[in-house]
């Protein structure tokens, strides 16, 4: 019995140890709305939420939040490490975004042209403060949205050169 | 059930180590390089040097969740979860609540790290000496029992250690934190610099220094040879460091002493109990139940070193009764499992400084500055006795504004706008022992390798809470006098246990009657078991405790193999 469990649990660290050993974006790549199973949400959604992230962080001639999947990223979390309330409002929120877009423009977030999404999160943005769903969800998510970019692959080699082995510490250089 | 199929010949050694952390890789290196056929064993799995880092070179990307650790994870495992240094890069380190249970008659986080090289992965490798000022302090203030030894008979052994586990920092000249075999240290920026001429100039008992800590700033020939090289600033240690540029018993003493030949490690194996024969009246050696399939084997030897982590031992020679030994080895003064003392970290403060806008440091660094105490230290001054030694570090970093959004937002997250100075310390408070703080067997409850669980009844005083306060006043008023700005002080509330330096319970004694060990971390009572991890200590003083131990296991290896020498133990 015990040692069933325990070689169990042993299982299940080879399991996510392995995962972990994935490159992020291998997860990234597949549509991934069942794997959220604490979340509950569609394809649908994560399309709309890849197309916020493209809102919050545009790309440009550089990579935006889209293309380095902050949004697979911010689900990832929201999933893993959110508490079940939190989630709630999370997904509470996310609902009353899409109904409000569908409401007003008799279409989704991403059928939207550039300047009707811009249009929108600015009026999320005014929103922030007011401390219900709608605002937890738009806080939520463009926090992930900004942790995912910039512990990103593209960010930490490209736009902030994050070094594994900095080697010499120097204690004092002019800025 | 007891193995009986292979010979006794074959389980009989000349020395055991229970415990591969620091202080057992320590007994092992020691014991076998003096030629003695050496059993170590591991309760938990083996971790070898290099091989056994699965996170040791993966990119901040890499982790699926940036480094934190999930949901289910903590809430299954609230105590480990506390620590600092349980986070996705480093959790397999660490031993997860429910696997290993305990009774906390009052809260205490006991972190704990069941691998070969325990906790020495994991440690923070901040590196002092004690003093006389800390060894003569239970005489002097009238706590515990007086230490049996004084500075004089560690200095050597801290020399000898020191050299070989690579120790970086500035010879300082100050008396209450003497000064070892230093490699070079990397040094302070510029705040830390004129934080450090503040206090010297305000104060002239108080002490700014750059932290000891145990890594190869410039290695030797002789950490060379242990196949380690220069520490390169990662600042990754606690996942296992491909360069050993930090000392650990994985990456240092364990495989120093595979190469003697003389040593059998054996993982995956719960010392039960410490085997004693009344009729020899010494100790014969351990019961071990293996950690996966359960099976129970003897193992004999002449001389036994147990560094199981300092409650761990506590709770083994509890466990290990005889007809000499009713209550514990060793406790015929009833002692052992009491004055079990730690280390009070509740305070902190933090701080910004607006001005050198001009310069920053480049890299990182595996320590900062550190202040000696300088609360009590040669006379009593204070209500409240003993004191605190304290971190102090300073840096700065990018700021970004993350208001708005689009191709604005973008743009300030890729600005190199660099955001002021933040300063920080945290304070590490001497607690005093006594023998109300305390660790017991569960009379009822054991665990799946058939062990009583422990019982831990470890708590504050008011000596503690007046140092929390004391260190956040002085604290507060050498920020100000620096000019620091939006000073916070702050009190954590954490339980004891999150400083994992829990200590004491077989304390070290020049009477029989009042402690459970001599001044050779020899049991009084049973002469061929030494103790020499966390358990032997009869106060805390304020230094990170690990050197000490090292210290005083190659001191007691080198007694022991004199003494068996001379047929005496």
């Amino acid at each position: 019995m015990h040692v069933n469990r325990r070689s169990a649990i042993r299982q299940l660290l080879v399991i996510s140890a392995g995962a972990a050993l994935l490159p992020a974006c291998v997860n990234d790549k597949k549509p991934a709305a069942a794997a959220y199973t604490n979340l509950g949400i569609t394809v649908a959604d994560e399309e709309l939420l890849a197309a916020i992230a493209g809102t919050l962080i545009p790309t440009t001639d550089t990579p935006g939040a889209r293309d380095v999947n902050a949004h697979a990223f911010a689900l990832r979390m929201l999933n893993d490490c959110y508490k079940k309330e939190d989630r709630e409002r999370f997904v509470a929120g996310l609902q009353q975004f899409r109904d409000g877009v569908r409401k007003k423009y008799n279409k989704s977030y991403a059928q939207c042209t550039a300047a009707e999404q811009e249009a929108i999160i600015a009026e999320a943005a005014a929103r922030q403060d007011t401390g219900d769903n709608a605002a937890y969800f738009y806080n939520t998510f463009k926090q992930l949205t900004i942790q995912g970019y910039t512990s990103s692959e593209y960010y930490l080699t490209k736009v902030e050169v994050y070094k594994l082995v900095p080697g010499k510490y120097i204690s004092s250089v002019p800025v | 059930m007891i193995n009986t199929n292979d010979s006794t010949k074959e389980r009989t050694f000349d020395a055991i180590v229970i415990g591969s952390g620091i202080s057992g890789g320590w007994a092992a290196k020691e014991l076998t390089e003096k030629g003695l056929k050496t059993l170590v064993l591991e309760r938990g799995r083996n971790v070898r040097h290099l091989k056994d880092y699965p996170t040791t070179n993966m990119m901040p990307w890499e982790f699926p969740h940036r480094g934190q650790v999930p949901l289910d994870i903590t809430e299954a495992n609230p105590v480990v979860s506390r620590c600092y240094a349980f986070r996705e890069d480093a959790m397999h380190f660490f031993v997860k609540d429910q696997e290993h249970p305990y009774v906390q008659e009052k809260p205490f986080d006991w972190i704990r790290g069941y691998q070969v090289g325990g906790k020495s992965l994991l440690w923070a490798r901040q590196t002092q000496r004690w003093s006389d000022f800390d060894f003569e302090g239970p005489a002097r203030d009238g706590f515990a029992v007086d230490w049996p030894i004084r500075y004089k008979d560690l200095a050597p052994w801290y020399s000898y250690v020191e050299k070989f586990a690579g120790i970086s920092g500035n010879r300082d000249g100050l008396p209450q934190l003497p000064d070892g075999e230093f490699l070079p240290a990397l040094g302070l920026n510029d705040v830390e610099k004129y934080f450090r001429d503040v206090v010297a100039k305000s104060y002239k008992d108080r002490h700014v220094i750059y932290g000891r800590c145990a890594h190869l700033t410039e290695p030797q020939q002789v950490h060379l040879d242990q196949g380690r090289v220069q520490c390169q600033n990662r600042t990754l240690c606690q996942r296992g460091c491909p360069f050993g540029g930090y000392f650990s018993s994985n990456a240092s003493t364990l495989p120093w002493a595979a190469r003697t030949g003389n040593l059998t490690l054996q993982p995956d194996s719960v010392v039960q109990e410490i085997l004693y024969d009344d009729k020899k009246q010494r100790a014969t050696g351990v019961r071990v139940i293996d950690a996966h399939t359960k099976a129970v084997t003897d193992y004999f030897a002449k001389v036994i070193f147990v560094n199981a982590g300092a409650l761990n031992t506590n709770l083994l020679l509890l466990n290990s009764v005889s007809g000499r030994f009713p209550n514990g080895l060793g406790n015929d003064s009833g002692v052992l499992g009491k004055y079990v003392a730690f280390h009070n970290y509740r305070a902190r403060i933090s701080a910004l400084c607006h001005d050198f806008k001009q310069v920053n440091d480049q890299g990182r660094r595996p320590t900062s500055a550190y202040l000696p105490r300088f609360r009590n230290v040669f006379k009593q001054e204070t209500d409240f006795l003993r004191g605190y030694a304290a971190g102090f570090f300073a840096g700065r970093g990018a700021q970004h504004d993350t208001s708005g959004f689009g191709r604005g937002l973008k743009e300030q997250l890729a600005a190199k706008t660099l955001g002021p100075w933040y300063v920080g310390s945290h304070m590490m408070g001497e607690t005093i022992p006594k023998a109300t703080n305390m660790v017991s067997l569960d009379p009822s409850r054991k665990d799946e390798w058939d062990m009583p669980l422990l019982r831990i009844h470890i708590a504050y005083d008011d000596n503690d809470e007046k140092m929390v306060k004391d260190f956040q006043e002085q604290f507060t008023e050498m920020y100000t006098k620096a000019g620091f700005t939006d000073i916070k002080v702050h009190d954590s509330q954490q339980a004891p246990g999150l400083d994992i330096h829990e200590m004491g319970g077989a304390r070290m004694g020049h009477d029989p009657e009042t402690s459970v060990l001599n001044r050779w971390n020899q049991v009084h009572a049973c002469p061929n078991v030494f103790v020499t991890d966390g358990a032997c200590m009869t106060s805390t003083s304020t230094q990170n405790p690990s050197l000490t131990y090292m210290a005083l296991t190659a001191r007691a290896v080198d007694h022991a193999v004199t003494q068996l020498k001379k047929g005496a133990v």
